[in-house]
């Protein structure tokens, strides 16, 4: 298949695409029908060039792998051909994470509902991408599963929305508990384990340039049996939680503690426990009445 | 005299007090007595004795010998930490 440049606008950055892979084109324009997608025109600016494709012929065919190239630099080993579209997310995910530094950016998921923010924190394993696509699924507007993108002048949180990543167990328990959500293909034997994408709705898309401010910092925690409970977290203790999950504080300097201690000073910072999502739902729905 | 590295910014963040330094990328939790010391030496550079008599007038219940020792050991963990430094030695 001869390669593909495909350019379209994700969140607040236009990225191109290079792959001469069938399922990863497939996969984006499925997944991300609803986007902007760009001519290639010169005028043009693109913020990021990430090419999928094949490494070499002892790699690429014989022992069947597929490689990550961002502006031409290999900046990971080459994985399974089979995961070729979960490498472009990933690659989508550490090329923002590592060169964005106009924004602070924070390793959490983030929702909206009725202008305020929702931002779920916590370490992988902690269910906030489940619990982020319950709520996306129950009528908050997605920003993101992957990062909260915050403006360094206003504070604000900008949307950056991309199909939410979910595993393993997740992927069923999201499906069962909203059947109508669409998701690409299953992914075996990732370094995350199974791995599906949820197909992000055509209006948090449309939405991408209405930004929020935040109202609540939450802390989820998914504990199998566990009674729903909802406490309170010292600002103090949040700001330092949200600044060990950022991927450019450090860079930021000032600018960044400032941005985040601003952040959280104007929002309700809580620690939340859960085993049932139509719960959690109904936390968060009572929190945002 | 002690003086505050450049880039150090300190503020109260809903009850508690933070202060960050990018000489050691730290941030960290202050107790009032730290962060009042901060804005102290924010405002000028200013020796150990000066800075004494200003947190006599702010806590006038503690003895000179407690202050002191308090004085010292916030002046000892700002330094290590990368937030402030002694141009000379009048600790």
């Amino acid at each position: 298949m001869k390669s593909k440049g495909i350019l379209l606008q994700i969140g607040p950055f236009v990225v191109r695409l290079d792959t001469s892979i069938k399922t990863v084109v497939e996969s984006v324009y499925s997944l991300y029908s609803d986007y902007i997608f760009y001519e290639d025109v010169p005028s043009l600016f693109i913020d990021f060039y990430i090419r999928i494709d094949r490494p070499n012929l002892y790699r690429g065919y014989l022992r069947s792998q597929v490689q990550c190239y961002i502006d031409g630099n290999t900046p990971f080993k080459p994985l399974p051909y089979e995961q070729a579209f979960p490498f472009f997310e990933w690659g989508l995910n550490w090329v923002i994470a590592s060169h964005v530094h106009y924004y602070l950016l924070v390793h959490a998921a983030v929702v909206e509902k009725n202008g305020d923010v929702l931002i779920l924190c916590g370490k992988p394993g902690a269910g906030k991408s489940t619990l982020c696509a319950a709520l996306a699924s129950r009528g908050w507007r997605l920003f993101s599963d992957e990062m909260a993108v915050i403006d360094l002048k206003t504070n604000e949180l900008i949307p950056c929305v991309r199909p939410i990543s979910l595993k393993n167990q997740a992927i069923d328990i999201i499906s069962e508990f909203s059947p109508s959500s669409i998701f690409g293909l299953s992914y075996k034997d990732t370094a995350k384990g199974t791995l599906s994408h949820m197909k992000p709705k055509k209006e948090w898309i449309e939405k991408a340039d209405i930004r929020a401010v935040s109202k609540w910092v939450v802390f989820p925690q998914y504990k199998p049996d566990s009674a729903t409970t909802l406490n309170s977290v010292a600002k103090g203790e949040t700001v330092i939680e949200l600044a060990k999950n950022s991927f450019n504080y450090n860079f930021l300097g000032a600018q960044g503690f400032n941005s985040l201690c601003a952040l959280v000073d104007r929002s309700d910072c809580y620690r939340f426990e859960y085993s049932d999502l139509g719960e959690a739902i109904d936390t968060f729905d009572k929190l945002s009445s | 005299m002690l003086n505050i590295y450049q880039g150090v910014t300190f503020r109260k963040v809903g009850e508690d007090y933070l202060a960050y330094s990018p000489l050691s990328s730290e941030t960290i939790y202050l107790t009032f007595f730290a962060y009042q010391t901060l804005e102290y030496i924010m405002a000028n550079p200013i020796s150990f004795s000066e800075l004494s008599k200003k947190h006599q007038l702010y806590f006038d219940d503690f003895l000179d010998d407690e202050l002191s020792t308090m004085l010292a050991t916030t002046i000892r963990q700002l330094s290590s930490r990368g937030f402030i430094y002694t141009s000379s030695n009048s600790i």
